[in-house]
């Protein structure tokens, strides 16, 4: 029994993606009238997805021909009619305002890693958590929105995710990257502030902990072992107390740092290789 | 902490350059070992300079900068002493020179 199950899975999850692509069919017949000639039409008529990477592409593919085509002293001139995705901005904000989970993922995950993705991050992580912050692919957007906008931006916007997801995946990578926001805002903080901070950063620790360590975000490094390395360096901090180093001396007896307390002590990472 | 992947070169080390303080050996992996992994060692040496109470108070000093902080952390411990006094003579007259030359 125990091996057919897996057999099973794969057959439910094979109808599944039937089921869904009959779903999509059905939906981009309604959608998406494949009898419009995108070539003709302004970036005010475009109204699906689709229709906007067509026209982008063909904008594109008509730039390279000017450029080409232009006389060496005109290149300059010409490149600045390169197209740019801010003119279409209404529409794939329109789009991913009433795209489900899984459209609007497929149009985010283009506009972000395109050359625009860091000058536009704020307008699609503001899209994302108003109409999409209890999905999934917030597990991949919640570190971007850490890395790509300024840490006052991100704070509150990382928050809205935690409050609204159930998912945990999700929460995982939201704490991490709101913890790591944390690390450095308390690093400027005074007093009060800065004991409020530390107060959350010791409770988002421990649910990285507990809960989060096996997760991770693009880097190989789980959470778990990535906060114990972010821990200790903290530690190393001028005016923080010397963490204890245990170990044997070059012949082989061993010591440790604090039979040396009380007196000045240096220590020098060496080596004559 | 020595991180020499053999041992036997940081014991001639010791022995040829007249090393005086006790070192930690961070093993077979050298620069890779355990402490100075823990310690996210990217350039070596790298110094910290604790006070007697245990305490980080410096990092990566060297040369002068290095002996004045060792001179303030042993004054705080109520221990009044001078580095290489000799050497910091010669400096001072040194700058005393150059300054009666620009002077004329």
């Amino acid at each position: 029994m125990k091996r057919l199950l897996p057999c099973f899975q794969a057959l439910l999850l094979v109808f599944l993606l039937m089921a869904s692509a009959t779903a999509q069919d059905e939906a981009s017949n309604n959608d998406e009238p494949s009898d419009r000639d995108v070539s003709e039409l302004s970036v005010d008529e475009l109204e699906t997805y689709e229709e906007f990477r067509q026209h982008f592409k063909i904008e594109m593919q008509a730039f390279t021909k000017r450029y080409r085509a232009a006389a060496r002293e005109d290149k300059a001139e010409v490149a600045k009619t390169r197209p740019t995705v801010e003119v279409y901005h209404p529409l794939l904000s329109k789009l991913v305002a009433k795209a489900t989970a899984a459209e609007a993922e497929e149009i985010l995950s283009w506009w972000w890693h395109g050359n625009r993705g860091r000058r536009d991050a704020e307008m699609m992580s503001q899209l994302l958590i108003d109409h999409h912050s209890e999905s999934k692919m917030l597990t991949k957007f919640a570190p971007r929105i850490g890395w790509d906008l300024e840490p006052e931006k991100a704070e509150p916007l990382l928050r809205r995710v935690l409050e609204a997801t159930n998912v945990k995946s999700v929460k995982a990578t939201t704490s991490f990257s709101l913890l790591q926001l944390l690390f450095k805002k308390v690093e400027t903080a005074e007093d009060k502030a800065a004991e409020q901070l530390q107060a959350e950063i010791e409770s988002l620790s421990k649910s990285i902990k507990t809960e989060y360590a096996e997760f991770t975000d693009l880097a190989d490094v789980p959470f778990g072992e990535r906060l114990e390395g972010i821990e200790f360096a903290r530690k190393l901090a001028i005016g923080k107390p010397v963490p204890e180093i245990v170990g044997s001396d070059l012949d082989g007896v061993e010591f440790k740092l604090s039979d040396y307390h009380g007196n000045v002590v240096m220590i020098s990472f060496w080596g004559q290789w | 902490m020595n991180s020499d992947k053999k041992i036997e070169v940081a014991r001639k080390a010791v022995k040829e350059l007249n090393i005086n303080w006790r070192s930690f050996w961070n093993g077979e992996k050298g620069t890779f070992g355990p402490i100075a992994t823990k310690w996210n060692i990217a350039s070596w040496p790298t110094t910290y300079l604790i006070d007697a109470k245990g305490n980080i108070r410096y990092k990566n000093l060297r040369g002068e900068k290095l002996d004045e902080a060792i001179e303030k952390l042993m004054a705080e411990a109520g221990h009044e002493v001078e580095l290489e006094p000799e050497e910091k003579k010669k400096k001072v007259e040194k700058k005393a020179e150059n300054k009666k030359r620009k002077g004329a």
